[in-house]
């Protein structure tokens, strides 16, 4: 896995230029909304304009890695949801996988279930990733810290700094142990899971003594002797504030639906496709997909983007 | 003043008493393990505030006991830089990272900004201070650390090794940075340094550690260079111990200082040919009996680039031979650590070719090519993993055929390594140099023909360096190729006996340490700065030494003759 899926690079559009707290509440819109939506069409409404607005703002490379890793765990999640689930009655196959005992029968039902919550963890990954690409951590702690939550966002900061230093530290680890003549590729899944014992005990420790090293810095340097102050505050441009209309307009659309009942969805016992609100739905898309059109405009404009 | 970390028997420091006045250049010498950090850390308010333990004594800075300052009035006072900057770095830009402290200590937003823009163009950090913290050089995130603490003008600079795992280059930078504070500004700075040779003239006063005490605490450095050839002659650098070993009264510490003396000894032109250090006798008879080996290493054009895009090798070609040991040097990102890898097999050239043993790597597994060539990485801790010494060093002969053989060549290499003693104890428990020792021999077990070194001096004293020294020299007249990444002069010069210097993915140029380090001006030892121009090729203490005394030598005998030259020209 690639350590820069979760570094922050600065990039000159206007997503990246947003305040830290107009991008944190479009993720945490996107995020609360595909939590309680059902409906594979209402999910799919929230992954159009999160994509768009990575696509836009030049972080396709990286949402691709998220890509793979989310469509190897939807396929997990997939797999054993129809081994495991009894509840669909359009049995698509029957496997008889030892003789003498009842067949297994995969259900279309428990298959399209498994596609809706794939379908909602590739939303909340999407919206991760955008999280990740594009907020700096800096401005983040400086916004946050403003409103008397400075220790919570800093540990967030540091777990997102120190996780890219892991991924680093394992691939360094794992390095190390093949030039002892270790394959750590070689072999079944157990023997490949005992080789890596060493390398997770050496990562670990190796983790704690950094951990501790960065905490002794950080005292060194003020941390936690009082008060803090702040260089300078994020400024809130127009921009900011017709993108949080959009969200405020998006998520009302989403509780409006949600209470309508119109983002449920039957899966079980058969899969019932109904769909209302199409007029809500297509609101809530178009206000959702609002930072990526100003950042498409702007691109073509000059003027445009010193207007907003 | 003594000091005990938590749940350790033995205190750090013990029975301290010292005083520091304002302005002082503080050089703070002595082996790993001495004390010195802790020492620093006790100054900073770190011991047992943050790390806890029990200190006894007392600490008093401008008199009041150091207990008694709040945390944050007694940030304003001290400031402290330790050893790896990448592990200090919070912030995503240098901005960032320089107001960090500036924000913790409550400083008003207009006085930030203030004091980011005066501390930045003081250490030539203007440029990239939008930059990402994570893709600026080893120098500059040494300047960064050090610029965060600077930027709330701390009356008392305290420094643990900033220098490190920087190039000679950048190392001076950072040198010449402090200097330039301590006398335009009257800072107070105490500096702890393992490569002294640095910075032993900017002191003005050295102080040694020994086993937490401190052994030696000097402001004339002709009382305290007696004081080291006595007692503790590794905590001098080359250039006073030349002359100390020449039982010189007067100890000069600097090259100027000590050109002076030459100059002194012997006018311009005094010098007969026979002084040339050139000639073979001065030479390692090592390198002379290696000359006609084959090369074990070959590297014939290789190119290399990372995914990210970025073409770190050029054209890369040289080889090493059996037995022979070189150098790999450069500054900061140059590509030396890429040519390791490419030659163990954890990255592969995009283009040339490189044979190990005279096999084309190629397609050859790492864990295959691990049979013949060792890797020894920056951080021997990662090396480490198994619970004791002695499953470390059996780990690497789990080829061999039966148990027996094992236990037998364990026993072997352990011994061999001085290890016996440790055998039972788990590795990360150890001391740095012995940790070193340890994955050498766990490297070394299997005897493969070529041992890779990536930076194995940083971090270690003078001791344990000539220890290291000694013992890659055996193995190398054993028959084992070295190639080594270093940015210590010193040591190579001492130790090695072939250069490689790599600057920007590109070779600059390779031979003999003797030709490459007496023609370069930052990457030369100081006995060779200090015979430039008086005797060519110059490049060990040894040499240089033995250069002084026949100088010595042959002055005495020229007096009398001058004398009666004199006199027969006066009759």
């Amino acid at each position: 896995m690639n350590e820069n899926i979760f570094t922050y690079r600065v990039k000159d559009n206007l997503i990246h230029s947003l305040h830290p707290l107009t991008t944190l509440s479009y993720v945490l819109v996107i995020t609360i909304l595909s939590l309680i939506f059902y409906h594979p069409l209402y999910l799919a409404a929230l992954l159009l304009p999160v994509s768009l607005a990575i696509v836009s703002s030049g972080h396709y490379k990286e949402w691709s890695t998220y890509l793979k890793f989310a469509v190897s765990l939807i396929i997990i999640i997939a797999v054993l949801n129809m081994l495991f689930s009894r509840e669909g009655e359009t049995i698509l196959f029957s496997l008889q996988l030892l003789p003498g005992t009842a067949p297994l029968d995969l259900s279309l039902e428990a298959l399209a279930f498994a596609a809706g919550m794939g379908l909602r963890l590739l939303v909340i990954i999407t919206a991760f990733c955008l999280y990740s690409q594009a907020i700096d951590p800096d401005h983040m702690l400086r916004a946050v810290a403003g409103l008397g939550k400075g220790k919570t966002v800093l540990a967030i900061i540091l777990a997102t700094r120190l996780f890219p230093q892991f991924l680093r530290d394992y691939r360094r680890i794992i390095e190390i142990s093949q030039c002892r003549g270790v394959d750590p590729y070689k072999g079944n899944m157990w023997q490949r899971t005992c080789r890596l014992k060493p390398v997770i005990s050496i990562l670990f420790s190796s983790s704690l003594e950094q951990a501790l090293e960065l905490a002794e810095s950080m005292y060194a340097r003020g941390y936690g002797s009082g008060a803090r102050s702040q260089r300078q505050a994020d400024l809130w441009r127009p921009r900011d504030f017709l993108i949080l209309l959009a969200l405020i307009i998006a998520f009302f659309c989403g509780i409006l639906a949600y209470g309508q009942g119109w983002t449920a969805f039957n899966y079980y016992p058969r899969l019932s496709w109904e769909f209302s609100g199409s007029g809500i739905l297509t609101l809530m898309t178009l206000s959702l997909a609002i930072p990526s059109g100003l950042n498409w405009g702007c691109k073509r404009s000059n003027s445009f983007l010193s207007k907003i | 003043m003594s000091y005990c970390y938590p749940n350790e028997k033995e205190p750090a420091l013990k029975k301290i008493n010292l005083t520091l006045n304002e302005g002082e250049f503080v050089l703070l010498s002595g082996a790993s393990g001495s004390g010195k950090t802790t020492l620093l850390r006790a100054i900073a308010g770190l011991v047992p505030d943050f790390h806890g333990g029990h200190l006894a004594g007392s600490i008093y800075l401008d008199q009041i006991p150091l207990t008694q300052i709040p945390h944050r009035q007694r940030l304003l006072k001290t400031g402290i830089v330790f050893q790896e900057a990448e592990r200090q770095l919070l912030m995503n830009t240098v901005e960032a990272e320089i107001a960090f402290a500036l924000e913790n200590l409550g400083f008003t937003p207009a006085l930030i900004k203030r004091r980011i823009m005066e501390v930045a163009a003081a250490l030539d950090l203007t440029d990239c201070l939008q930059q990402a913290t994570a893709t600026l050089s080893g120098g500059q995130k040494q300047k960064v650390v050090l610029a965060s603490i600077l930027a709330w003008e701390p009356e008392i600079l305290l420094l643990d090794e900033p220098t490190s795992q920087l190039d000679p280059v950048a190392a001076e930078q950072i040198l010449n940075s402090i200097r330039r504070l301590n006398e335009d500004n009257g800072l107070t700075i105490i500096l702890a340094e393992q490569r002294l040779e640095r910075c032993f003239h900017l002191a003005d006063r050295v102080l040694v550690m020994k086993n937490g005490t401190i052994a030696c605490d000097e402001q004339s450095f002709d009382k305290l260079s007696h004081w080291a050839m006595k007692n503790e002659p590794s905590c001098l650098p080359s250039v006073a111990r030349l002359f100390a070993g020449c039982a010189f009264s007067n100890i000069p510490v600097s090259i100027k200082e000590g050109r002076g003396v030459l100059r002194s000894l012997a006018p311009q032109g005094d010098f007969s040919p026979s002084f040339s250090a050139a000639s073979t006798g001065f030479r390692n008879k090592l390198d002379a009996e290696r000359s006609f080996e084959q090369p074990v290493v070959e590297v014939e054009k290789i190119w290399f680039r990372y995914p990210e895009g970025k073409e770190v090798l050029k054209d890369i070609s040289f080889n090493v031979k059996a037995g022979e040991f070189a150098v790999l040097m450069g500054p900061n990102g140059a590509g030396k650590s890429t040519i390791l890898k490419n030659l163990n097999g954890l990255l592969r050239p995009g283009r040339g070719k490189i044979k190990i043993c005279g096999r084309d790597s190629k397609g050859v597994p790492v864990a295959e090519m691990a049979k013949s060539i060792a890797y020894l990485p920056q951080n021997p801790d990662d090396y480490l993993f198994l619970p004791t010494v002695r499953e470390e060093v059996r780990f690497s002969l789990q080829h061999l055929p039966t148990k027996d053989d094992i236990n037998k060549h364990s026993d072997q290499v352990l011994q061999r390594f001085g290890l016996s003693s440790l055998a039972q104890l788990n590795p990360r428990d150890l001391s740095s140099g012995e940790r070193q020792r340890v994955a050498l021999a766990a490297v070394l077990a299997s005897e493969p023909r070529v041992l890779l070194l990536d930076e194995p001096t940083r971090g270690l004293d003078y001791r344990h360096k000539e220890e290291l020294g000694r013992f890659l020299q055996q193995i190398q007249a054993e028959g084992t190729a070295i190639l080594m990444v270093s940015h210590d002069v010193e040591f190579v010069a001492e130790y090695a006996a072939k250069v490689i210097f790599i600057a920007d993915g590109s070779l600059l140029c390779s031979g003999s340490k003797y030709d490459m380090l007496s023609s370069s001006t930052f990457y030369s030892p100081q006995v060779t700065k200090v015979f430039r121009g008086i005797a060519q090729g110059i490049v060990t203490l040894e040499q240089a030494q033995e250069l002084l005394r026949r100088i010595l030598h042959h002055r005495q005998e020229a007096i009398p003759r001058l004398a009666c030259n004199a006199r027969a020209g006066e009759k």
